[in-house]
């Protein structure tokens, strides 16, 4: 393993004939070679009426491990060094072109965006709800299995707290109850470790509310 | 959507003396952590503003993860002029954020002035300004790749040793960046010691008047505005916190109008926005507005954004879009 100054960044470099190594290897290696203070930290700012310009000696430059992929170690202020993995151009051309060519860049928000980005996802569990309203549970694991996939993710779930709340500004709160009651049972059936018991308690919440204001009963409800 | 408005013909527009109304300056909100998401960017557009950031997004999340780059950045055709700031510390992550974002906005600003530790421990945010050939490298790198494809700015904070700063203002126009914004604060100055305008002066008489230099920090109105503009000679101002608390910050308007609020709510509700930041922006207006610091903290005893709506509706005239005189009120319309 060999250490190198790059001239024009200032950046260390290191070249390691085995780019396997463990991260621990690197982090000893770096350690025995004393690098010196100055080849690590910013030069300091000495000449003003500052603040505490002493406190520069704990910038410290990134050490470059690998130029082509981004792999960098930082050192923290502890002096333990930490290394943040690199990413190949094979991977970086996946996610280009996940990117840009099937999502098309990053999401558009315009008008209706909640309602038409969940679109699929009401329509499951609309289409789900006969057998939820039955037997408070879904009659096949087939059922099961896809309600898990789709409401494991947190984004979908996110997204559905949103439609329900914009249902809820909106005043529509029969839809607003309609969607939350759904999920509610839906969530019911998938978390069985209970690790969405708050988000069920508060869309519970919010059909009480949505209720009471459908058939009136609520402050406001008229507004 | 592919769109570009050049931002740097923007600012040499909008800073270049107007025979009738003098010299004006580019009016900017900038980024805050979290903050400025796609609903406060809405809001702020209805108010007379030229140029808006993002929050800064981390350049090695946002290509190595789908979730990050969902979560990091949204946009519309409306969201212009717009500039993403990337935090980063090094350029193969840059260079690959710029390809994946260049078409979505107007420009790039490479933020060199966040101060939180953990940040500068990965040698991002302010870390950069002591590391001037890392990040002269950068610019340069994305420069030499795109050209005036991609306008590059760079955010700031000054040094100790102001000199310091001039020297890398000086150097970051040799590497091509388009212009630089100088917060007024160093690394550890606390936001409650004033932003130094004598520093952004300074180094404005210093750097090449053909490099645009945007003044930040401690703009909280109009009239702060002007005080800025006219003290350091620059070509424009950045609010941040200030426009946190008042969107129509550039409208003149000395405290928030109540149509900030609806705006708000109206954006939050339709592109989705996390309770936490709702409850924030709404917290940071409404007190600008004057409201009682009971009914503030009422507001922050709300738990969900249906609780808090409730709230709003039997406190205050809460109107939705399309409703008469929707976006317009001034006074908070107590019931």
């Amino acid at each position: 393993m060999t250490l190198n100054m790059k001239k024009d960044t200032g950046m260390m470099c290191i070249a390691t004939n085995n780019t396997t190594g463990s991260i621990t290897d690197l982090s000893e290696s770096i350690e025995q070679l004393s690098l010196s203070k100055d080849a690590i930290t910013s030069s300091l700012d000495l000449n003003s009426a500052g603040d505490r310009p002493n406190k520069n000696i704990k910038v410290i430059k990134p050490i470059e491990i690998s130029p082509n992929t981004g792999e960098v170690l930082v050192r923290k202020s502890t002096g333990k060094t930490k290394l943040r993995k690199g990413q190949s151009q094979v991977d970086y051309l996946k996610q280009k072109h996940k990117y840009l060519e099937i999502d098309g860049g990053p999401t558009v928000k315009e008008e209706n965006y909640l309602l038409n980005s969940t679109f699929e996802l009401v329509h499951l569990v609309t289409s789900l709800e006969p057998a939820l309203a039955k037997e408070g549970v879904v009659d096949t694991q087939e059922k099961c299995d896809l309600l898990v996939k789709t409401f494991s993710d947190k984004q979908q779930r996110a997204l559905l707290n949103y439609l329900c709340n914009s249902f809820y500004y909106q005043k529509k709160y029969s839809d607003c109850y309609s969607l939350a009651s759904k999920l509610v049972k839906s969530y019911h059936v998938i978390d069985t470790k209970n690790r969405l018991k708050k988000e069920i308690e508060e869309l519970e919440r919010l059909c009480t509310r949505a209720k009471d204001k459908a058939r009136g009963n609520a402050p406001n409800a008229q507004d | 959507m592919p769109r570009k408005i050049d931002p740097l013909e923007l600012i040499l527009k909008k800073s270049s003396p107007s025979a009738s109304t003098g010299k004006n300056g580019v009016k900017i909100i900038g980024p805050m952590v979290r903050y400025s998401k796609l609903p406060f960017r809405a809001t702020c557009r209805q108010y007379n503003v030229d140029m808006v950031y993002t929050p800064m997004i981390l350049a090695r999340e946002f290509v190595r993860n789908e979730h990050a780059r969902f979560v990091d950045f949204a946009t519309n055709k409306e969201d212009s002029p717009l500039i993403v700031q990337v935090g980063c510390n090094n350029s193969t992550d840059l260079l690959r954020f710029v390809e994946l974002v260049k078409d979505y906005c107007d420009g790039i600003g490479i933020n060199c002035g966040c101060p939180i530790r953990e940040q500068v421990n990965e040698g991002i945010g302010s870390a950069l300004i002591y590391n001037p050939e890392l990040l002269c490298e950068m610019v340069s790198n994305v420069k030499n790749k795109y050209g005036n494809s991609v306008r590059l700015e760079t955010k700031i904070r000054i040094h100790e040793n102001w000199d310091s700063t001039v020297d890398l203002c000086r150097k970051l126009c040799s590497a091509g960046v388009d212009w630089i914004t100088i917060h007024g604060r160093t690394r550890y100055t606390r936001t409650r010691t004033p932003s130094n305008l004598d520093a952004i002066k300074y180094i404005r008489e210093r750097v090449p008047m053909s490099l645009p230099i945007i003044a930040n920090g401690d703009c909280f109105s109009s009239t702060d505005f002007d005080r800025i503009m006219k003290y350091t000679n620059v070509q424009g101002v950045m609010a941040v916190r200030g426009a946190l608390r008042n969107p129509a910050i550039f409208t003149g308007v000395n405290k928030c109008p109540w149509s900030c609020i609806e705006w708000f709510w109206y954006y939050a509700m339709e592109y989705g926005l996390h309770y936490a930041l709702l409850q924030h922006h709404l917290f940071c207006m409404l007190e600008n507005s004057g409201l009682d610091k009971d009914l503030l903290k009422e507001l922050m005893d709300c738990r969900s954004s249906f609780e808090l709506l409730d709230w709003f509706d039997d406190k205050f005239v809460l109107k939705r879009n399309g409703e008469v005189g929707f976006g317009e009120g001034v006074e908070i319309p107590y019931k």
